[in-house]
């Protein structure tokens, strides 16, 4: 787990918004990945900038209202009970490699 | 189609013995899962994979180690509930008091190679059981057909697999340390 979250940390550090921290990387391992690592399950896979950016282009609000309620086969809350709405802002940002824009472009 | 209405469909069937025609499951769906609507700037809700089960806890702690759990049992207050993935849906989650959710207590603490057993902390999931089992030299005998679920939920909803010959999660534990409200151990 801990050089799992060394390799993780290490290839976030090159994105432009704000580090997970060691606990939030534990949950991303723990519930995000499960999905959003593997080509075959339909969710955007975390690495492939080109995947997330017509979820992107929906704008930080719609993405987190799907993130929290849920959306076809995104369970809500990614299955991550012990997260905070920051929490889940900072994962989905490290999934899509970006920063939640604000608002639609 | 809403997962909590597939559900209510599905129930609905097996009650009647009607064979109906679920229209829209292959039809993707742009309408949230969730009873609850998400609100920016306030506490997020728990809500369960199907949508049917949902709380607004006033305390909402995670551990990451036993001694942290212990800690927070001593002081928790209300009803107490524990919470693995939310994968069930059981109503064996929701309090609006205090909600401790088990992702950080992950992981095997100890094993015996004579007996093939592990000791295992109820937050695993079971797509990273096989994994820490593997490394110790150890499998599950069977499994469910989806590996969302926390280890302890799975037990507690006695989830299963195929096979006439194979019991459910439950069937495979040798003995339980149950951590109770006000920090005691029992088992």
């Amino acid at each position: 787990m801990r050089l799992l979250i060394l390799i993780l940390l290490s290839a976030i550090s090159a994105y432009s918004h704000a580090a997970p921290t060691e606990r939030q990387l534990r949950l991303l391992s723990v519930n995000c990945l499960q999905c959003h690592a593997s080509a075959h399950t339909g969710a955007p896979v975390m690495g492939n900038p080109e995947a997330w950016q017509p979820i992107l282009a929906q704008g930080k609000q719609q993405i987190m209202t799907h993130v929290v309620e849920g959306l076809r086969g995104m369970p809500p809350l990614g299955y991550c009970s012990a997260c905070s709405e920051a929490d889940l802002v900072t994962l989905s940002e490290a999934l899509a490699g970006q920063a939640l824009p604000e608002a639609t472009p | 189609m809403k997962r909590r209405d597939f559900l209510r469909s599905t129930g609905a069937l097996g009650a009647t013995g009607a064979l109906l025609a679920l229209g829209g499951c292959d039809q993707p769906s742009t309408e949230p899962q969730s009873p609850i609507a998400y609100e920016p700037g306030k506490p997020v809700p728990w809500i369960n994979w199907a949508g049917n089960q949902s709380c607004q806890p006033q305390h909402r702690p995670a551990p990451a180690s036993i001694d942290e759990l212990v800690s927070v049992l001593k002081t928790a207050k209300g009803t107490v509930r524990a919470v693995g993935a939310g994968h069930s849906f059981s109503a064996v989650v929701p309090t609006d008091d205090t909600l401790i959710a088990t992702d950080l207590l992950s992981g095997v603490i100890d094993h015996d190679p004579v007996t093939n057993t592990a000791q295992v902390l109820s937050g695993t999931r079971l797509h990273d059981l096989g994994y820490r089992l593997a490394d110790i030299g150890q499998a599950l005998p069977n499994m469910p057909d989806m590996a969302y679920l926390a280890l302890g939920g799975a037990i507690v909803n006695c989830a299963h697999a195929t096979g006439v010959n194979f019991g459910s999660m439950g069937s495979y534990v040798n003995s339980l340390r149950l951590a109770t409200v006000g920090g005691i151990f029992v088992g």
